[in-house]
């Protein structure tokens, strides 16, 4: 499944895939399979990805129940 | 002192003594490597006769064992290029060589249509001779034979496919002889011996080099792995250690059915080996972990195209030579061919990434915008 929130979130910080690789010290490759869904990141990514973005991991990685 | 230049220092050190060890590797010689005699004589036709009967050499073997003996004899007049397809019947008299040992017992008779013969086989320690016999006429090599060194049969074939044309007139021919005995053992020893050592030194200058690309990459040795990229390199290593697995087993069935012959066997492992690494190098490609974060791949890319390139080039050179294969079975020539198929396939999959790389980044900002 996509994760919109994170692309939403790095979006409003006008942060590009590249930027926040760099940030939280991983390949690009790893940051767009996050979003497409293609790889679940550790807690400690997770954890990396929200202090970046100054989000919550709820925020960004939890699921809305519909 | 940094690891990068730890590994540059071994890998260089490795490296000068393998390269310090090639006069002592090329100029080693087993001493049976050295039994080679050379010598001529004049035979002349005077009215359908030959004035020379025989001519003889002896060789001394020190150790009992398994030996090769390589004969060549042939007109000088011949030129070289010509040499491989001279037979007998080009000369117009049949010669046999003996073999026989100090007590006058034959160990080895022929009588052949190649002015090249070799054998091996197994000699005791002690002098051996060496006599070549000349046959002026179909029937005084008839005679001959009745000493038993050739069945009846067999010299009434030579005979018949003989045209003893050499005594249609007077004339002179020169013979050249060459002799070498050599054991195979000794032999089989120093010809690994230079292969094992080629190896060491290219997997040594190849990891010099390797070495230091990564260092000039890298200086501070800060290039890693992020935790996608490990996970997707252990599912990498997984598939080419079964593909690995599947190869080797194949390659057994093969050899173990005669499907192939037994020569193949040394090939067929070292392809289960490159299929195993192909796929993994692929696979890592494919999934963008084949390369440290960040980490630029323009210069490999350029590096193992030319690297391909190259082996494809050598191997093509192999295959018209005729030097992959010997005695039937790929040799370890076939290496290059083997590296060229995965450099050029390492390059292809990078290509393709790249490819697909672009494609997906202006899909993405498509949808961004």
């Amino acid at each position: 499944m996509k994760n919109l929130k994170l692309k939403a979130a790095r979006a409003a910080m006008d942060l590009s895939q590249q930027d926040l690789a760099d940030k939280v010290g991983v390949s690009r490759q790893t940051i767009n399979a996050i979003e497409k869904g293609d790889y679940n990141p550790t807690i400690n990514l997770c954890r990396s990805i929200c202090k970046v973005l100054g989000r919550t991991l709820d925020e960004i990685f939890w699921e809305d129940e519909e | 002192m940094k690891k990068a230049n730890i590994k540059i220092i071994i890998s260089a050190v490795v490296l000068l003594l393998l390269a310090c060890c090639a006069p002592f590797i090329f100029l080693y010689k087993s001493p049976q490597d050295k039994c080679v005699q050379k010598w001529t004589n004049q035979i002349n036709v005077t009215d359908g006769k030959l004035d020379t009967e025989k001519t003889e050499a002896d060789f001394t073997v020190s150790n009992a064992g398994e030996y090769t003996i390589c004969f060549s004899f042939l007109p000088e007049a011949v030129v070289k290029e010509d040499v491989m397809t001279v037979d007998m019947n080009d000369i117009g008299f049949l010669t046999t060589v003996v073999i026989e040992n100090a007590k006058g017992e034959i160990e080895y008779t022929s009588t052949a249509g190649a002015v090249f013969l070799d054998t091996t086989m197994f000699l005791d320690a002690g002098t051996y001779t060496v006599t070549y016999y000349y046959h002026s006429n179909a029937d005084d090599f008839k005679a001959f034979a009745t000493r038993n060194l050739c069945s009846e049969r067999a010299a009434e074939e030579i005979v018949a496919n003989t045209g003893f044309d050499a005594f249609s007139k007077n004339a002179s021919n020169t013979m050249a002889y060459e002799l070498t005995v050599f054991s195979t053992k000794e032999d089989n020893t120093h010809s690994a011996l230079i292969i094992l050592w080629a190896i060491a030194l290219g997997i040594s200058c190849g990891m010099l080099v390797g070495f230091i690309f990564r260092k000039a990459d890298d200086p501070e040795g800060k290039q890693k792995y992020d935790e996608r990229q490990k996970i997707e390199q252990g599912r990498g290593y997984r598939i080419g250690f079964i593909a690995t697995m599947i190869s080797l087993l194949v390659s057994f069935i093969l050899h173990g059915t005669k499907i192939l012959p037994a020569g193949y066997l040394g090939f067929l492992v070292i392809l289960s080996m490159f299929i195993g690494a192909s796929i993994v190098i692929v696979y890592w490609i494919w999934h963008e972990c084949y390369f440290a974060i960040n980490e630029n791949s323009k210069r490999f890319l350029i590096f193992i195209g030319i690297f391909g390139i190259i082996n494809m080039v050598i191997s093509v050179i192999n295959i018209m030579n005729g030097w992959m294969f010997e005695n039937g079975a790929p040799n370890f020539r076939c290496t290059n061919l083997l590296i060229a198929v995965l450099s050029l396939e390492i390059f292809i999959a990078l290509l393709a990434r790249r490819m697909a790389n672009k494609k997906l980044e202006a899909a993405e900002e498509e949808e961004e915008e």
